[in-house]
Parts: C-alpha cells; sequence; structure tokens
C-alpha cells in the first residue's frame, strides 16, 4: 500500500512544484533581463549577484511538508491505509523530491551560469555551498557533485522538519500550538536578546553559530560534515515524526 | 401487493400472503414464471433473505417450485388449492372477527344475516 | 474466520466512557442495523474497526487478520463516515481515479453510472458539494469499492426522499446480485426496518442487543386496554415503559404474549417503538 501512498503524494505535489520552477525561472529571467539593462545603458560593467535560490528551494519544501500532511493523513485513512506506510511512503517522498530538485537546481544554476558567461557575466548566480565554502567555489565536475550531494542532504532535512512540525501540529491542541508560534519568536527575539545583553554578553549567540559552523564544516573547508549533520537530523526529524504519527488519530471524531 | 413496516405482521408473511393475492386474482399465472427474489427485494424495498424466506413457505406449501436455473414458477392448480386453504381459514380470520364486533356492538345474528345478504346482492 | 470480530473493545475520552468492554461480529454478506442514539458510541466503533482511531483495550479481527495498523485487513474494508476526509479541492473524478488505485474492485464505470442516476457532477471537486450531494457522493464511492465490508455512517444525511429512496433500491439491488457485509448507522430507523437482517443497538457505550430482526421484533409487545385490566395482566411481566391516556393504558412488554387477553389488545411493537424503549433513560 505504501507504493500507492508514495505515487498519490508525488502526484499531489508535481503541479505545485512546476508552479515553483516557473515562478523561479521567470523570476531569474526578469533579472536577467533587467541586470542587461543596466549594462547596455551605461558604460559601467555592473555584476548582478543573485545568490539563495536554493534557500527559496529550502523553504518551498519545508513549506510543502509542513502543509501536506494532514491532508495526507486524512486521504490515506479514508483509504484504508495503515500510519506505518503512511510513514514509509512520506519517507520516499522525501528523498525524491530531495533528490530531484537538487538535480533540477543544480541543472538551473549550471544553465545560468554557462549563460551569463556566455553573454558577458552580468548575472552571476551562487547556491548556499558557494557561500559556505568560498574556497571551493569550482565548477569541476566533483566539486558539482559534492555540491549536489550537500543540497540533497540540506533539501532532505528540512521536508523531514517540515513533517515533523506538521504531524507535531496535528497532534498537539489549538492552544499548544498557538503557544509555541508565539512564544519561540518570543524567546528568540525578545528574551534571548535581553538575557544576552544584560547577563550573559553575546556568548549563547555566538555559541549557537559556532555549532552551525561546525555542523556545516564551513570555516573547517569541510563539507562532509554537513552530509553527517544532515544524515541526523533528517533521522532524528523522521523518528520523532514517527513516533507522533503512530498514535494519531482522526480528529473530531 | 404492499409491504407495511408498521404493521404487526412480518415482512416474510406479508410477501407471501402478497404472492398468493396476485396467484388467486390471476396477476401470476399458473405455470407462469414469478419476479426475482432481486426483484421482489427492490421494488419493496426489503431484504432478499426475507423475500425469499416469504417465497420458501408457498414453495413449502407447494404453491410455487424452483426450476434451476431460471426461478420461481407457479404450480398447475395452485388456484385451486389456495382456494381451498383460504376457505378453510376464512372462518377464523373473518367469520370469528366479525361475531366478536357484532357481539360489542349488540348486532344480532338475523341482523348480520341481512347485512350479509344485501351486501352479495350489490 | 470470516467476518470481523469485535473483542472486547473498550475506548475512554478522559474520564467518559465511549465504548464499554464491546464484543460483536459481523458475519459475511449480512445487513446490519447499527442503532443508537446520538453519542452512543457508534461512530467510535466503526472509527476503531478502520483503524482511524486506537481502542484503550481489546482487539478488532478481520477475517482472522488484526484490524488495527494492517493494510491487508483495512483493504477488505471501507467506511463511509459523516466526516469527509477526501481532499476540499480535488475533484470527484480525480477522487475516484485515486480510489481505483487504493482499492482495486473499485468499479469506475459503475460509479460513472450512479453518478449519473444520482445526477452527481464529478468536475465539481469536494468543497462544492452541498451536504446532500456530499452524501451522495461518498455512497457513490462506498457503492462501487466492492470490498467485502462496507460501513455506511449516516448514509443518507441530507438526502431529500427521492434519493433516499433511489439509495436503498441500488443497495438492494447490488446487495442481491453480489451479497457483501453492509453495517448501516442511522438515526432513520424506519426507513431501514425492511432492509437489515440484524441489528445492533448500542447504549451509552454497550451493547444492549444483537441479534436478528425476527427474533428482535418478537422480543417485545404492547397490551393495551382499561388501565385496571392492563395491570393484573403486566403484573408478572417485565414492563419497559407505559404510556397512559385517561383511563386507557398501554405497556410495552418483554417476551411473548399470553393467549388469555380477554378485553385486552394485544399488538406487535415495530423496531422504532422499541428502539425507542429500550434506548430511553
Amino acid at each position: 500500500m505504501y507504493q500507492v501512498s508514495y505515487r498519490y503524494q508525488m502526484c499531489e505535489h508535481r503541479k505545485i512544484i512546476i508552479i515553483y520552477y516557473c515562478i523561479l525561472i521567470g523570476v531569474v529571467t526578469a533579472l536577467f533581463i533587467s541586470s542587461a539593462g543596466i549594462i547596455n545603458s551605461g558604460d559601467i560593467k555592473v555584476k548582478v549577484n543573485f545568490n539563495g535560490l536554493d534557500i527559496a528551494t529550502i523553504i518551498f519544501l519545508f513549506m510543502l511538508s509542513r502543509y501536506s500532511f494532514s491532508g495526507s493523513f486524512g486521504m490515506m485513512l479514508q483509504n484504508g491505509v495503515s500510519r506505518i506506510s503512511l510513514f514509509k511512503s512520506s519517507l520516499l517522498t522525501i528523498l525524491s523530491l530531495s533528490f530531484l530538485m537538487a538535480v533540477i537546481d543544480k541543472l538551473i544554476y549550471t544553465a545560468i551560469n554557462l549563460f551569463a558567461s556566455i553573454s558577458g557575466g552580468s548575472l552571476w548566480v551562487s547556491c548556499l555551498f558557494d557561500e559556505l565554502y568560498p574556497s571551493l567555489q569550482s565548477t569541476s565536475p566533483t566539486m558539482v557533485i559534492i555540491s549536489f550531494i550537500f543540497s540533497f542532504f540540506l533539501y532532505m532535512t528540512f521536508m523531514a522538519g517540515g513533517m515533523f512540525i506538521a504531524v507535531w501540529f496535528y497532534r498537539i491542541g489549538k492552544s499548544a500550538k498557538i503557544a509555541i508560534c508565539v512564544g519561540i519568536p518570543v524567546i528568540l527575539f525578545i528574551i534571548l536578546p535581553i538575557v544576552e545583553i544584560n547577563f550573559t554578553g553575546g556568548i549563547i549567540t555566538s555559541a549557537f553559530w559556532n555549532m552551525i559552523d561546525f555542523m556545516y564544516g564551513s570555516s573547517a573547508v569541510k563539507p562532509m560534515h554537513s552530509f553527517i549533520t544532515g544524515l541526523l537530523l533528517f533521522l532524528l526529524f523522521s523518528g520523532i515524526s514517527w513516533l507522533l504519527l503512530r498514535k494519531a488519530v482522526v480528529q473530531n471524531n | 401487493m404492499q409491504i407495511k413496516t408498521d404493521l404487526e405482521k412480518p415482512i416474510f408473511l406479508q410477501i407471501a400472503e402478497g404472492i398468493e393475492d396476485a396467484i388467486l386474482s390471476g396477476a401470476f399465472e399458473e405455470g407462469k414464471q414469478i419476479p426475482s427474489i432481486t426483484e421482489f427485494s427492490i421494488t419493496y424495498k426489503i431484504n432478499p433473505a426475507t423475500a425469499l424466506k416469504g417465497i420458501n413457505i408457498l414453495v413449502d406449501a407447494g404453491f410455487l417450485y424452483k426450476k434451476r436455473g431460471l426461478g420461481m414458477f407457479v404450480t398447475e392448480g395452485a388456484v385451486k388449492e389456495l382456494q381451498k386453504k383460504r376457505k378453510e381459514q376464512f372462518y377464523m380470520n373473518y367469520i370469528a372477527v366479525l361475531i366478536e364486533e357484532a357481539k360489542r356492538l349488540y348486532i344480532t345474528e338475523s341482523e348480520i344475516k341481512s347485512m350479509i345478504e344485501s351486501g352479495f346482492h350489490k | 474466520m470470516n467476518g470481523i470480530e469485535v473483542k472486547k473493545v473498550s475506548k475512554y475520552y478522559g474520564q467518559t466512557c465511549a465504548l464499554n468492554n464491546i464484543s460483536l461480529t459481523f458475519e459475511k454478506n449480512k445487513i446490519y442495523g447499527l442503532l443508537g442514539r446520538n453519542g452512543a458510541g457508534k461512530s467510535t466503533l466503526l472509527n476503531i474497526i478502520t483503524n482511524r482511531i486506537f481502542a484503550d483495550h481489546g482487539e478488532v479481527f478481520v477475517d482472522g487478520l488484526r484490524a488495527e495498523e494492517n493494510d491487508k485487513a483495512q483493504s477488505n474494508m471501507y467506511l463511509m463516515s459523516e466526516k469527509n476526509y477526501y481532499p476540499d479541492k480535488m475533484k470527484l473524478k480525480d477522487i475516484f481515479k485515486w480510489t481505483k488505485q487504493f482499492y482495486r474492485n473499485f468499479d469506475m464505470e459503475y460509479a460513472r453510472q450512479l453518478a449519473e442516476k444520482f445526477d452527481l457532477n464529478c468536475d465539481k471537486s469536494v468543497k462544492q458539494l452541498s451536504t446532500g450531494y456530499l452524501s451522495i457522493f461518498k455512497l457513490v464511492v462506498a457503492l462501487s469499492v466492492n470490498t467485502p465490508y462496507v460501513f455506511l455512517d449516516e448514509p443518507v444525511l441530507g438526502l431529500d426522499a427521492n434519493n433516499r429512496d433511489l439509495f436503498y433500491r441500488i443497495l438492494l439491488e447490488k446487495y442481491s446480485i453480489t451479497p457483501f457485509t453492509i453495517v448501516i448507522s442511522t438515526h432513520l430507523i424506519e426507513e431501514i426496518t425492511s432492509i437489515i437482517e440484524e441489528i445492533i443497538i448500542i447504549k451509552n457505550g454497550s451493547i444492549v442487543q444483537s441479534e436478528s430482526m425476527e427474533e428482535f421484533l418478537g422480543k417485545g409487545y404492547a397490551v393495551s386496554g382499561p388501565a385496571a385490566l392492563v395491570d393484573s395482566y403486566t403484573a408478572d411481566k417485565q414492563i419497559i415503559a407505559t404510556d397512559t391516556l385517561g383511563g386507557l393504558k398501554t405497556a410495552y412488554i418483554l417476551g411473548k404474549p399470553e393467549n388469555r387477553t380477554d378485553g385486552l389488545e394485544i399488538s406487535n411493537l415495530n423496531l422504532q417503538k422499541l428502539f425507542i424503549q429500550m434506548t430511553n433513560s
């Protein structure tokens, strides 16, 4: 049954993914045209650096995962699919989509940058990998593959995170959901800064960034760290998701 | 033929009696096929098992017979047999009830007799 | 073992007991009426059988297979529930297509024919349907999935008299040709009296009655007449309820009527009357 469930989820997502890429390509094209306009209008060489297209993909995949859960859950139970099959198929969907979109994203970057270099380098697109490991910026096949694996693990992590939040929010009550939605920003942006300024002197924040730096091996220039981190976070999020999902029930019966 | 679920009589008996009535009136002819269980079930919105039970009463009594793979048929001579059976039941079903009610209303024997006579002459 | 066995199932919502140690069997190819007042636990029971919620105690078996979290057992059942679990924005024809993927025996052609009979537009999405048409849509799926067990929770909700009539006829037609187990939970008792073969009555989370309709209807009778006569008749009998109107009294009694009934009128109870008497608290 998980195969049908997998096919269902992939089909459900197909349309929105196509829309996403249409918008993405549209935006990039618009930028390209406008940047070409800048160059043509004057004699000054302007180089437009557009980075973080994969951040868009990360946000997109996170949201997709976050908001597709409850619909799939109801549909599966209506059709006699067990929670374990839904879980298996969700993991498969996450892996497939992460892989697929990492491939598409790499193709888009390569295409844009190729086009940019031909047309005179007016628009340059970089991805998170280039930002994190500037020294590795390279177009060699090995680096392209490593950068691809990096994206793949990153997408996987965020989709699993989205799934975790979806199942978690499904299980807890409305008031708890609101408390979390309000509480986390309050802690992060009000309480934490106050504590940091008055008592700890920024230790927590810098420790946090150091940890992120270590997890992704940015300063050390070790992309391998990010693979391990991605895998561990993916396992962690999926594990908790399963613990929450296995006892999930239809609501207001 | 009508089926009433609010009647005290069980539905399968109502079916059996309805078919008997149809045989007596000639709606279901001797030697001819009667509607299938499915048709009875859908027409009167009753469980097929109930329809089958009603029909089986008539099969057991010999008014209907089963042809394998074809369906139910009215036995030759069923009309006569049914008339005989109904006549036997006539006293209990109608006369006894009539007399009971007549007693309650203090209608005399001769009054009833004249009512019956006038009924026949109408 | 064929059929669905519910074994000692209990379900609590906090302190309230929704199902209290329920055991029952749904046999193959029979039509069941699952009756009970609002909140008696009918939907809870159906939701537990179909793995939508979990029992706190007890187990359910489908043809000998454990029902909980078991795709194979679940693929033999279909629950048409009051609440909709199909995606709001999905078109009906797409839902049919997916249902075919999940239930291999789903008959697409039959579903289309039924939709036409009920005048259901399959190009509409779920959220565009009125209450009545949502019920019709769910009924069309339930009648086309061809699973050995079909549960209908309030199947005729919002349907007009014509469509209800059409539904009962189609149900019986299908059942006559290829029998399957049908469990109907409804409040419109009179409409299903002649259709169901077995009756299950739930009251406050417990089963108060589970037997064939015939036995059930033979269970009780009503005696009416002058109050004094009725009282002397019922002195040694088990009375479920009484109605009095002036000097007239009607007593609803469990058991078989005696022959000695001078001056009293004896009548059978119909399902609705018996149900009301048994579930009045």
